[in-house]
Formats: C-alpha cells, structure tokens, sequence
C-alpha cells in the first residue's frame, strides 16, 4: 500500500510526456520519411538516370552506324524498350544524321536527340 | 526526490532522473539519420543524373564541333572562302561556330559547339583532294628534249611528256635498260601539261610575314596580344611567358628553343635573328616560327603542325622527327631525318631574302611523307635552284617544281617536273634519270595535296589538332 502512495505520482508525471514525445517523434518522423520514400522510390522505380545513359550510349552508337554505312533516309530500330529513331540525308559530300531514342516504359523521360553532320565519298 | 532536466517537450522538470527516458532522442536521432541517409541517396542520384546531362552535353558539344569541321570543309571552295566565319544550328539545337584560315600551304578549321552546359573546341587541317593529273606516276613538263632512262631508273604507273617523247640511253658505266621501264602507259602532250600552283591565299600569308619582320626590326607597329623578347643578342624562348591569349611574339637577335610548346590557338613568333631549336624541344600545335636568318632544327627535336618560315633557309639535322610545313628558298634535310604526314616542303621566290641558292635538298635515307615544292625564280641558274633526292631518299607523295629536279631516291607517288637535271663532270645533263624510281601505285589513296593546283577546291580534314 505505501509502494503505491510512493509509484504513483511518477507514473502520472511520466505518462502524459511519453505520449506527446512518441506522437511528436512520430510526426516528424513522418513528415521526413513520407517525401524522402516517395522520391527515393520515384528515383529508384523510374531509374531516368540509367535509362538516360543507355539512350546516349544506344544514339551514339546509330550515330556510327549511319556513319559506317553511308544510309540514307529515315528508319528505326528497337532495342530492349528503346526505339531508335535515324534520318539521315545527303548533301553533296555532306551526310546529316538526326538520331532519337525514346523508351517505351519511360514515358517521362525527353527523348534524346543527337545530330551529326559527317564528311562521306572521301 | 532528485529531478532533472530531461530530453522531453513541455515542463518535464518534475521527472526524476532515472526516468528521463530516450524515446525522444532516439526517434530524433533516428530520423536524423533517416534524413542524412535518404538525403545523402537523393542526391547522389541527383548528383549522378547531373553528370550524366553534362556527358550527354559534352557528347552533342562534341558532335557539334566535328559538324562544323564537315561543314567548314565543305564550304571552302576557292581562295575566297579561306577567311570567313559563319554559325549555324543543328537540328538538335547545339550551336556550332566555325572560322576558316590559311595555316601555312594549308587550311586551319576551327570549330567551337556549345550544347547546354557543354562546349567544345576543335581544329582541324585541311588540304586539297588531288585532281586527276595526280593519278600519274610522272608529268613531265618540258618540250624541247626528251625524257631518258639510264641504269636503275624505272617508273611504276602512267606517265606524260612532250611531243618528243621517251626514249632509253646510256651513261658512262650505266647500261640503258633494255625498254623503256615505264609500266604504264607513255602520253605525249603538246603544250604546257603541268598544272601550275597557285596559291593567292599563301601569297598574302608570305606578304604578312615579310610585313612582320620588316615591322619587327623598325617597331613601327603596336600589336595587341603581343609580347617582345630580347635586345639584339640571343634570347630563350620561356613558353610560361606566353599567355593563351598571345597572338605574336617579337624577337629582336637570335633565338633559341629549347622546351617543350603547345598551341591551340594560332602563336606566330617574329625573329629578326637566326634560330636554333635544340634536341630537347617538342614543338606542337598552331605555331608558325618566323625568321629572318636561318632556321637550324637540332637532332632527335620533334614537331607537329608547325610552320617554320625563313628567309634564307631551314634545316633538318639527323634523326629529326619533323611533321609541319617549312617555307624558306633553301631547305635542307639532312640524312637520317623524318619527316612524317602531312608534312610540306615549299621553297619559294616569294621568301625574298638576300641567299643565291635556293632548292630543296632531301639527304641520304631521309623520308618526306607529304608533298615537296619548288618554285624557282625565272631568271636564277638551274643548278642554283634544284630539288635534289639524293639515293637512299624516298618522298612519299608529291613532287612538284617548274624548275627541274634531280631525282636519284625514290618518289611514291607523283613526280610533276619541268626537267630532270644532273651534273657529272663535264657535263650537265638535262632530261635524265639516272637511277630515281617513282612508283603511283604504292602511294595511299588517302594522300591529299595543298590547295592551290586546281581553281575549284575540295577540301578535306588532313589531320587534327
């Protein structure tokens, strides 16, 4: 009975602060967690970043192509979910080549655009 | 009871001190180091897609920049287009700017492309693609005589005289072949068959130079960009005295280079001295070394790009590895030296300068890759103004001289000659080959020759700087 006349006010002084500072801790704790998840899933779920490296290094390589083989006119390829588009056209000894590449899934992304004017008959 | 000062929101003085609890400093620090963390992820990948934009800018910028070289190129088509800038867009929306200049016998393309955050700039030289007189292995100018072969001579490929044809003969302690050894078919031309080398943009660039040392020895012109060495003795060029921005560097007395120099931007040094380039000296880039005395590259010196003008003459010492161009009345290269693709040996009247001989003189086992020119003056001595190819000598690609040449090594490619000469005592002997060879079908089809022997040019990228 004298254990209780004694517990009895600190288990009344600590309660009502433990469940502000949980409720504060968990609000912050939200406010932070929500837009951080939110764009570290869009970063990690879109991966623009990857996406955008495999476009260059897919334009680059039609640039080359189109180089190598001296063709003119318009066509596409696919590759993995990426469509490459070519135009090419033919100037004199000048060949102009316009590449774009586009994702299917990655709709946001812009789509990557390379241009290259080229010496060809040399 | 013991209170104390707790981690805790509102008045919690009146909680004791071993109840203080860690709820808030653990949630706090838990989502400190959430935040740091998914901060730290964010903007990796924000720092990553950043980089990866400035690669694909540099990638257009660079694209850019070699469209304009193409479309610089192209646009060139006779001496007028050799001094003019022009912008353009592409259809991906990089700008490229593009400035064309004569850089010595040849053409200097500057490129510059920016596409967002990325620029980029290029220099390309340019020469001329050979028309088709180049095709043969010989063109030989002179009407009055004929071209005979003795001893070792022999040509591979087609060739073209004058109306008195080819014939063999026989020196003293040279047979003449048994036919005449030409595989390829003999033409004779009446009339002037030589296409003659006009160069009006080089004319103005040799004007210049004259107009420079004639202004570097009275000082009568301030230039900008420009910084003055020297007073009359000899002077060490410092390239850390050369700023990016320098255009031209004075030099009263001689001058002596001895470090290593590199140009992206056109640096023409004026010296009213001679010059001496030492063995530990590598010169590159858009230079032009100007001279009023000779011009002396040591042994074991490399060059590329550059252009050594002088008025008296230049010379290769042995083991030189030489890539450039050299436009003086003499030049002489001496044995062992190399000079590598695309290199231009051009001796001129137009240099002036007070030296009675002139010519070019290609020493035993030396190699020219690129083309050798002589222009003689109309009135000077034939032995006084001779290109000379000692044996053991090859030329790789074009020989071309209005004067005459005598020819003992070999020549891959094309010969264009007024005469052949050689000298044996007592005798001066005019239209013969005693022992050159000349061989068109070994040269690369890539060769390309300085503009200026056609009217209508097509230009095309010879190198890059």
């Amino acid at each position: 009975m004298e254990n209780t006349i004694v517990l009895q006010p600190r288990l009344k002084s600590s309660e009502g602060f433990s469940l502000l500072e949980s409720i504060v801790a968990m609000a912050l704790f939200l406010s932070v967690l929500i837009p951080l998840g939110t764009i570290i899933a869009n970063a990690l779920i879109k991966d623009t970043t990857g996406t955008r490296q495999t476009a260059l290094h897919l334009a680059e390589k039609a640039v080359h192509e189109a180089e190598r083989t001296v063709q003119v006119g318009k066509y596409q390829q696919e590759y993995d979910g990426f469509l490459i588009e070519t135009e090419s056209v033919r100037e004199g000894d000048l060949m102009t080549i316009n590449i774009t590449v586009t994702h299917s899934k990655h709709v946001s992304m812009r789509p990557l655009k390379l241009s290259k004017v080229t010496l060809v008959g040399q | 009871m013991a209170t104390a000062r707790c981690w805790s929101i509102g008045n919690a003085t009146s909680i004791p001190a071993n109840q203080c609890g860690f709820a808030l400093p653990s949630t706090i620090f838990l989502v400190s180091l959430l935040g740091v963390v998914g901060m730290s992820v964010f903007l990796l990948r924000h720092m990553k897609s950043q980089l990866d934009l400035i690669e694909l800018a540099r990638v257009r910028a660079e694209y850019a920049v070699q469209s304009g070289v193409a479309m610089g190129v192209t646009a060139a088509k006779s001496a007028s287009d050799l001094r003019r800038s022009f912008e353009t867009r592409l259809r991906s929306g990089e700008e490229v700017i593009v400035h064309t200049q004569p850089w010595g016998a040849l053409v200097a393309v500057t490129s510059t492309g920016r596409a967002g955050k990325g620029t980029a700039t290029l220099t390309a030289l340019a020469s001329d693609a050979p028309s088709p007189l180049f095709r043969q292995a010989l063109v030989f100018g002179n009407q009055s005589h004929q071209l005979i072969f003795a001893g070792t001579s022999s040509i591979v490929g087609d060739i073209s005289v004058g109306q008195s044809g080819a014939s063999t003969g026989t020196l003293k302690e040279r047979p003449p072949p048994r036919r005449l050894p030409v595989t390829g078919s003999v033409s004779k031309v009446s009339g002037p068959s030589q296409p003659l080398f006009s160069s009006p943009w080089l004319t103005d660039q040799l004007h210049e130079v004259l107009r420079l040392l004639e202004e570097s020895r009275s000082q009568t012109r301030v230039f900008s960009n420009s910084v003055q060495i020297g007073n009359s003795g000899v002077s060490w060029l410092d390239p850390s005295l050369i700023a990016d921005s320098t255009e031209y560097v004075f030099v009263r007395g001689d001058l002596r280079v001895s470090q290593s120099i590199h140009r992206d931007r056109p640096l023409r040094v004026v010296v009213t001295g001679n010059v001496r380039i030492s063995s530990s000296a590598r010169i590159t880039g858009l230079i032009h070394l100007i001279a009023s005395g000779p011009i002396t590259v040591e042994d074991s010196v490399a060059t590329e790009q550059v252009v050594l003008s002088s008025q008296e003459s230049v010379s290769l010492e042995d083991s030189v590895s030489f890539s450039g161009q050299i436009i003086a009345p003499l030049i002489t290269v001496s044995d062992g030296a190399m000079c590598t693709y695309p290199t231009v040996l051009l001796s001129t009247r137009e240099m002036g300068g007070s030296t009675a001989t002139r010519g070019i003189h290609l020493g035993g086992n030396t190699t020219v890759e690129g083309t050798v020119i002589m222009i003689p003056q109309d009135r000077a001595r034939v032995d006084e103004q001779l290109i000379v190819i000692e044996p053991s000598a090859t030329v790789v690609g074009t020989v071309y001289t209005t004067g005459a040449m005598t020819l003992d090594g070999t020549v891959i490619g094309t010969v264009i000659t007024n005469d052949f000469y050689f000298y044996e005592a007592p005798t001066q002997y005019f239209g013969w080959l005693r022992s050159g060879r000349i061989n068109r079908e070994e040269l690369p089809r890539s060769f390309l020759v300085p503009p200026g022997f056609q009217s209508q040019m097509k230009l095309q990228v010879l190198d890059w700087l």
